[in-house]
Formats: C-alpha cells, structure tokens, sequence
C-alpha cells in the first residue's frame, strides 16, 4: 500500500502512522457541553466507504496528513496537510 | 576535575569496507534545526540569506555554500548542517534547536551505494529521481533517517543511540554485495 505525502510523494505505508478519523481536528468550543464532547472524543462512523482520517508521515517529514480512503477498496481518494487543512478552514 | 574524552558517535566503529564500497563517518561541527515561527518563512528566508549566504530549500531539496548547508527537514524546519546558526537574526523569525548531539552521520560511497542502501531504505534511488541537491527522510531498517545523494554515495544520518544498528545493518548489506560481485 502506497500513501501519496503531501510533501515527499509517494511513499511506503509503513513509513507512516494511522490516528484515526480526522473528527479530531474538530474539537468543539470548551462551553459546548458534555454530550458534544461525548460526541468528539468516543463517537465514530463505520462508513463502507469514503473516510476522512489522519495519519502521520512519521518515518519521513513528521507531518499530519488528512487523507481520504475508501474503507472498502483502501483506495486513496486525496491527500493534503493536516495544517493547510485547517489554516484554509479559518 | 576529570578529564573527560570526547568520543564521536562512529568512534570503533568506522570505517569500514568491503568490496568498492566505504562506510566512514562525518562529523559535521555544527547541526541545528531551524523551525520557522508561524507565518515568519520569508523573513527567516531574508536573515539566512544576509547571515549565511544560504536560500530556504524547497520541498526535498538542499542549499548549499562553501562549508555548510541546509537541509529541508520537514514543513517550515530546516537542518543547518556546517555552521552554527546566527543566533540573534534568526531566533526572531525561528526557533533554533542544537542537534550536534542528537545525529551520526555517515558517508556510504563507492561502486554499488544505491544497491547497498536499497536494502534498507524503500527510497527510490536511482540518480534521476534522487541526486544530487535532494535530499529525504526516510527509514533505513527499522530506523527514521536522512538520506542525501552525495558524489558517488549517500549522505546517511541516523540517531546517535542508533548508530551501532544502521552501522552494522549497512555493513552486512555491503558484505553481501561485495560476495555476490566476486562470484560474477
């Protein structure tokens, strides 16, 4: 399996690390009560399909990635920095 | 007071040789890493350029003068390898961190390199895809490392508490490829 880094191109699965759904990088308002909390820290989707996740390009540049993968296939759909994910979301 | 000795991170145990091939070690003087503060890359860029004659190297890729050199090392972070960097110019635009003490490097050079580090790196290396004025990290064996085509060879920095593993990992590649040519 290959992931397409953002930064060093196309590199080995290995080289890099999975977090999880890229929910995390959404982490609500410190007022926006207990069950949006519950909701962030413990409630995941199962889709059959296309995933937004993070994953750390930990062997190589130590950058976050947000990558879209189809869960089905493990095809990726897309790439990009997890910074410039969410410095354009600002 | 004792009198302490300075040991390198390679000291016992390089060089080495087999074949065509030589593992030696590089003790840069200076290593640093320079971390642009947040939206401070082309100010960084301007201090560099007046204080060390260098450019900020694009994705992948080194600048280099005389006696030293910078290394892409991640977004915004760079490797000063060479020189110590200019304190008060720089830290207002980045953070500066000493890594003299944190890396071991090492020369593989000779006939053959690229099939020798091909063993434990998934890197692509041949000349056309990476040469030189490039520069990656990437692992070797099951270690995080730095790879950077030099003339005839490679660049190869390691953790220092690594340096016993990628030596030895590295010498038995280059042993195997030096008996596989005796037998052609």
């Amino acid at each position: 399996m290959r992931i397409d880094c953002p930064n060093c191109g196309s590199r080995d699965r290995r080289e890099f690390q999975y977090l999880g759904a890229a929910v995390l990088m959404d982490r609500p308002a410190p007022d926006a009560g207990e069950q949006a909390f519950v909701e962030y820290v413990y409630f995941r989707e199962n889709p059959a399909g296309a995933h937004r996740e993070l994953w750390l390009h930990e062997m190589g540049c130590r950058s976050w990635i947000v990558a879209e993968r189809n869960m089905g296939t493990h095809e990726f759909a897309s790439t990009r920095l997890a910074a410039d994910v969410k410095r354009g979301a600002k | 007071m004792v009198d302490l000795v300075a040991k390198s991170p390679h000291s016992g145990l390089l060089p080495l040789s087999a074949g065509q091939l030589t593992l030696t070690e590089a003790a840069p003087a200076f290593v640093s890493s320079i971390q642009a503060r947040q939206g401070k890359s082309s100010a960084l860029a301007k201090a560099l350029q007046a204080s060390h004659g260098l450019t900020l190297p694009e994705v992948g890729k080194v600048t280099a003068a005389t006696d030293h050199r910078l290394l892409w090392f991640g977004t915004d972070q760079y490797l000063l390898i060479g020189a110590a960097p200019a304190a008060p110019s720089l830290s207002e635009f980045a953070a500066l961190t000493d890594q003299g003490d944190a890396w071991a490097v090492m020369h593989l050079v000779g006939a053959g390199a690229a099939e020798v580090l091909a063993r434990h790196c998934p890197l692509d290396l041949r000349t056309e895809r990476f040469g030189i004025g490039q520069t990656a990290r990437a692992p070797l064996a099951d270690m995080p490392a730095i790879i950077t085509p030099i003339a005839q060879g490679f660049e190869i920095m390691v953790l220092q508490s690594l340096s016993r593993t990628a030596v030895h990992h590295l010498h038995q590649a280059m042993l195997s490829l030096a008996a596989q040519a005796s037998l052609i």
